[in-house]
């Protein structure tokens, strides 16, 4: 048995010619597949149309409002991120780039900076020793020192540096005025 | 579910920057988006996740909306691109569709209880045969027949021909039909059954 177009045309009643429609039902009549195929149908298509559109729950909008500023955060916090790591490649490729371009130019001063730099070592390694001396000088004569010259030395000394700093400011100030 | 006529006023306004008016056009459209994300991907909480993700896209690709095309048919668009995706990214089975219960059906218009019983049953079947169809086919016969959708519309849609989305809701139909005469044990005379050989 011949079961072509009818076996679209039942899927597709509706929109089928009068001629056409009459000829499915002629097949109908004699074709059992076809027939429980298009009741089959007929039952889903039924069941189909029935079925009611699902909501979801109340407060749908607001949940929505949400999102969208949550979203939006996200994105200005990754765009955020996006620019700081761009600064961030950027100052690097210019490091790089400038660093490989400008070297050459600090190589002669290389030796005289490495000098430069061994000499504020050593000052700083001989103010470090002295410093260890004199505590290691004052640690031994401390005690063989009598009371009265222990307080009358710093003040004679205080006062002889504070007598050398004002002569010092007054022939400075006089040479100023000769002039 | 025709264009209303505030909604190409709430776009124009949405286009400029007023969240409002795209809040408004979310509280129009969130059934028949959410019903389309339910359909197809058989969650509930999937698919209200779903439906916010595709209100989120639409947000976002309002300037890019013609206005020649209806609003709804761009939203459902967006929204069967989206479960299709989340379809295919799924690695775990469909979920049952019995956890309907704590959403909401729109509309009840159930007769009695017996009747409502034996009507419940058979949606039920419907609802499963519906799970076991391919994505594409399933989303093809949810715009058809949940939205009345034309072809083209559909078409459209869902980026395929005319042609293909026949073909879709042929196989469909078909495959539906076969099985609920699986299901329901439906007999068929041996006399009927179809003889391929003879049909070519």
């Amino acid at each position: 048995m011949k079961h072509q177009p009818y076996e679209f045309w039942l899927f597709e009643r509706k929109t089928l010619s009068s001629d056409e429609a009459r000829d499915l039902e002629d097949h109908l009549t004699t074709c059992d597949n076809c027939r429980a195929l298009a009741n089959a149908w007929t039952n889903i298509e039924d069941q189909i149309l029935s079925a009611s559109l699902v909501a979801p729950l109340p407060g749908f909008t607001q949940r929505w409002r949400s999102r969208l500023a949550d979203h939006r955060r996200r994105t200005h916090q990754r765009q955020m991120s996006a620019v700081l790591f761009t600064t961030a490649l950027g100052l690097v490729g210019l490091a790089f780039l400038f660093g490989t371009e400008l070297l050459p130019l600090f190589q002669p001063a290389i030796p005289t900076l490495m000098v430069w730099g061994s000499k504020v070592a050593n000052l700083v390694a001989n103010l470090h020793l002295f410093r260890m001396i004199m505590g290691i000088l004052l640690d031994a004569s401390i005690d063989s020192i009598p009371l009265v010259y222990r307080v009358s030395l710093p003040l004679s000394l205080a006062g002889l540096a504070t007598l050398w700093v004002v002569s010092i400011n007054r022939f400075r100030y006089r040479r100023i005025r000769k002039e | 579910m025709g264009e209303r006529a505030n909604d190409s006023e709430w776009i124009h306004r949405a286009k400029q920057g007023d969240d409002d008016a795209f809040a408004k056009l979310v509280e129009v459209y969130q059934v028949p988006v959410f019903n389309l994300c339910y359909r197809m991907l058989g969650n509930p909480s999937e698919a209200e996740d779903a439906a916010q993700e595709t209100f989120l896209r639409a947000y976002r690709g309002l300037s890019r909306y013609d206005p020649k095309r209806r609003f709804a048919t761009w939203l459902l668009s967006i929204a069967s691109h989206h479960c299709i995706d989340r379809l295919r990214r799924r690695r775990y089975p469909i979920q049952s569709l019995d956890e309907l219960l704590p959403w909401q059906q729109k509309s009840d218009d159930t007769p009695g209880p017996e009747a409502a019983l034996t009507v419940k049953e058979e949606q039920e079947t419907v609802r499963e045969i519906l799970e076991h169809l391919g994505d594409q086919d399933r989303v093809a016969l949810i715009l058809r027949y949940w939205y009345d959708l034309s072809y083209e519309e559909i078409a459209q849609c869902l980026s395929i021909s005319v042609s293909a989305v026949k073909s879709r809701l042929h196989r469909s139909r078909r495959y539906l039909a076969e099985q609920w005469m699986v299901r329901k044990s439906v007999a068929v005379g041996a006399s009927g059954r179809c003889d391929e050989a003879s049909a070519l």
